[in-house]
């Protein structure tokens, strides 16, 4: 083997070393981008503080569900609904009758998004109370946990659940004592709630609702009403900035076609 | 559901429908009701007349909205019931709810919730009976300079008075004092806030000049950024074109009605700042289709903001078309579909005040029945009252004796014409896509001509030979028939998906004109 070769050889290995160096650089970062969260509790990062460690449990579940109830007209499980883009659009108002206006079906919508989203958040909070117990009384905290309640706060571009499930973590002299636990997320559902209300107001009245005064009088409101072949009417509200989404389906007015009435 | 003949109530039915009439006992869900622990109701009468499902109002005393519902609804969601309407209710009396700089129209409660909502306070004001009219009329609080002392500095926040008020509780702050009407630059209170060159979007959507402690000042005019009068006192301004100031480089007095908002400048110019009154109109859409149906076509024609006009999927009353609203909003042009049975048609009119300005909306198909409630286009006997556009959408159309009775297309000597609709209906079909209206249709086209031939004469029996001697303009050799038959095809075709036609992307439907009839032979010696 002359120089050359020796020093093609050795080059070559110090390529195949950056190549591999490469490989497990590249491999390292896509497992810490997709395993983030559970990387961060299980370094301890967010484990000293349980209010952090909580909304970082809570995260995912929190957006998904938000997202379910947004695209299925408020409900996590519809049971009345209608299919579109194979998504469950549930009815705010229905009718199986033709040349009537639809009947509402949850009249309190605000306080049906509250129920929903607690009830699709409530085995996923156990599930995190249980693994913050577990993290303390690993570290060698006594955990005493109290049963609470819940409640759904609404604000503009925020939704907030409020656990009212206190909390005391004791190791030697140190007593540690949390009344309440908070996760937030940045959604405007609540005003695009708003809007939908105002249409299922009007499609339970009127039998059909003007979409561009409701742009109008909301500009950062998108309105889009997609009429489906069965007479079923699919809303879709979209907040221009954030570009949430509401969707929701309205049975309401379907007039009947090529019907002889006796006049 | 097909059509229900309405004669049982059920609280909840199988489908987890609530409140429904329906035709059978046994659509209804008879489970028990885990609210009240007993069985789902049902009864033989309109849900209007139960106790249960009457329409009344639904108050959720929490949100303060006030919902159209029946009684099973609004309790299963734990509200409070009653029987009348939201109109004659006191606590569901809407009035005009302030919040900062934007209004709604809500309940008073409604407007309490705002508060804790947006985190600002809210005023609501009465006697304001409309969205319309609440969002025009609405009278922001008082609005000026709070000016105060802060580790010695003399601060300023542009706030309303009860807002500065509150800053009176604050320990830190000291000299607290609001002052109606001015700006924080004013030479007058000599606070620290400077005049400055930027701007930034207030949330009427205005553009307006901000101080160097961020404080909104005046309405951004480039004209007067250097006059002192100006960053004194809150002025109304003075630089609006009255269109709403469309890219305007020294004006940011914006109007969302006119077809401007303020919004980043991106590209276009302005003298100072980085925000610009946007032009809203739908310059951009100009050449790529959706504009095409508009009826201005003047070349340098573009969509404007909030302008409407009617679109048809292909051609009107072809099979599978339906009929659009387009809509031009906030820059992009939006479709709002009608139904596909072309029960409602989208109709548009000019502007009384902009010229070739248009709106269009969706109202019903006034063909099977008219506007009064009386009859529809197959009920009319003459022309007048066929093409009475005040009452319905038919067109008559004049052909040999023929009319419709209630047992079809039947010849008529007294009539002369037929009163089909103007926008062809379409017909509903059921999830098997079997068609499920077309009784109209079928009528017709189970209408049968007689005509008649008799023998050419004495070599007739030797040569075959005979001719026509009645309603000859159906017999298919003659001259007449194709005139015939494409008006029965026209009849045919307004009465809904009928006779022979194209589908709404072009494509011919299965049959064509020698499939229009079907000719039958009768010997009688004729």
């Amino acid at each position: 083997m002359n120089m050359f070769e020796k020093k093609m050889g050795n080059k070559r290995g110090q390529v195949t070393i950056f190549i591999i160096m490469g490989i497990v650089i590249v491999a390292f970062t896509i497992l810490v981008y997709t395993f983030y969260p559970k990387i961060k509790t299980t370094l301890g990062v967010e484990e000293s503080n349980p209010q952090s460690y909580f909304q970082l449990c809570m995260e995912e579940k929190f957006s998904e569900t938000i997202a379910k109830i947004s695209a299925q007209g408020g409900s996590i499980n519809p049971d009345l609904y209608s299919s579109y883009k194979e998504v469950k659009i549930g009815y705010l108002g229905y009718t199986g009758e033709y040349f009537s206006t639809s009947v509402v079906q949850i009249p309190m919508l605000m306080q049906h998004l509250k129920r929903e989203i607690k009830e699709g958040l409530s085995k996923t909070a156990i599930e995190c109370f249980n693994s913050l117990q577990e993290s303390y009384v690993g570290k060698g905290y006594g955990v005493e946990r109290q049963s609470g309640n819940e409640r759904v706060n609404f604000f503009k571009n925020k939704i907030e659940v409020v656990y009212n499930y206190p909390f005391t973590f004791t190791k030697g002299e140190e007593v540690q004592r949390y009344d309440s636990f908070i996760i937030r997320l940045n959604n405007n559902l609540y005003e695009l709630a708003l809007i939908a209300n105002d249409i299922l107001y009007d499609e339970s009245t009127l039998g059909d609702s003007d979409i561009e005064e409701k742009m109008i009088y909301n500009p950062n409101i998108k309105v889009e009403r997609i009429l489906k072949e069965s007479g079923d009417k699919v809303y879709i509200i979209t907040d221009r900035k954030t570009e949430d989404e509401f969707w929701f389906a309205i049975r309401s007015q379907s007039w009947a076609g090529g019907i002889l009435l006796d006049v | 559901m097909g059509v229900v003949s309405a004669t049982f109530c059920c609280e909840k039915t199988n489908e987890d429908a609530w409140c429904q009439n329906v035709d059978s006992e046994d659509l209804c869900n008879t489970s028990i009701n885990p609210i009240t622990d007993e069985g789902y109701k049902t009864m033989q009468a309109l849900c209007g007349a139960t106790s249960y499902c009457r329409i009344g109002t639904c108050i959720d005393s929490n949100e303060g909205t006030c919902m159209p519902s029946s009684k099973a609804v609004c309790e299963r969601d734990g509200g409070i019931w009653k029987k009348e309407s939201a109109g004659e209710i006191p606590e569901c009396n809407r009035g005009c709810c302030i919040i900062g700089s934007n209004a709604r129209f809500v309940t008073q409660v409604a407007c309490n919730k705002f508060a804790e909502t947006y985190g600002m306070n809210t005023k609501f004001q009465e006697g304001i009976t409309s969205e319309a009219e609440c969002v025009l009329n609405a009278n922001p609080e008082d609005k000026g300079a709070c000016v105060y002392e802060v580790e010695g500095a003399k601060d300023c926040d542009m706030t309303t008075r009860e807002e500065c008020n509150k800053k009176k509780d604050e320990e830190s702050l000291t000299q607290v004092t609001f002052h109606e009407g001015y700006l924080c630059t004013s030479n007058e209170l000599g606070s620290v806030c400077a005049k400055t060159a930027e701007t930034q979007c207030d949330d009427a959507g205005d553009v307006r000049l901000i101080d160097s402690c961020g404080n909104l000042a005046n309405i951004y005019d480039s004209t007067k950024i250097n006059n002192n009068d100006y960053w004194e006192k809150i002025t109304e301004p003075s630089c609006s074109n009255g269109e709403g100031n469309k890219d305007s480089k020294i004006c940011g007095d914006c109007d969302y009605i006119s077809g401007s908002i303020c919004s980043e400048k991106g590209d276009k110019q302005v003298d100072y700042g980085n925000y610009i009154c946007k032009n809203l109109d739908c310059i951009d859409y100009i050449g790529r289709g959706l504009e095409l149906q508009h009826p201005n076509k003047s070349d340098d024609f573009y969509p404007r903001h909030r302008e409407s006009w009617c679109g048809v999927l292909g051609k009107e009353g072809s099979v599978g078309s339906s009929y659009f609203k387009l809509l031009c909003l906030n820059g992009e042009i939006t479709l709002d579909e009608s139904d596909s049975l072309r029960e409602e048609i989208c109709v548009q009119e000019e502007s009384e005040y902009i010229s070739g300005f248009y709106h269009a909306n969706f109202r019903k198909n006034y063909w099977e029945i008219s506007m009064d409630g009386t009859g529809g286009c197959v009920d009319q006997k003459n022309q007048e009252d066929c093409e009475d556009k005040t009452l319905r959408d038919c067109v008559w159309i004049s052909y040999h004796d023929y009319s419709y009775t209630n047992n079809g297309f039947l010849p008529d000597n007294n009539i002369g014409g037929v009163c089909v609709p103007e926008y062809p209906p379409a017909f509903r079909r059921d999830n098997e896509k079997k068609i499920l209206d077309g009784e109209l249709c079928e009528n017709f086209g189970s209408t049968s001509v007689l005509v008649t031939y008799e023998k050419r004469g004495v070599l007739g029996d030797l040569f075959g030979g005979f001719k026509c001697k009645e309603n000859c303009y159906a017999d298919p050799d003659s001259d007449e028939y194709d005139n015939f038959a494409e008006k029965i095809n026209q009849i045919c075709n307004s009465l809904g998906d009928c006779g022979i036609k194209k589908n709404y992307l072009g494509v011919d439907g299965k049959y064509d004109y020698k499939d229009l009839f079907k000719k039958e032979e009768y010997s009688n010696g004729e």
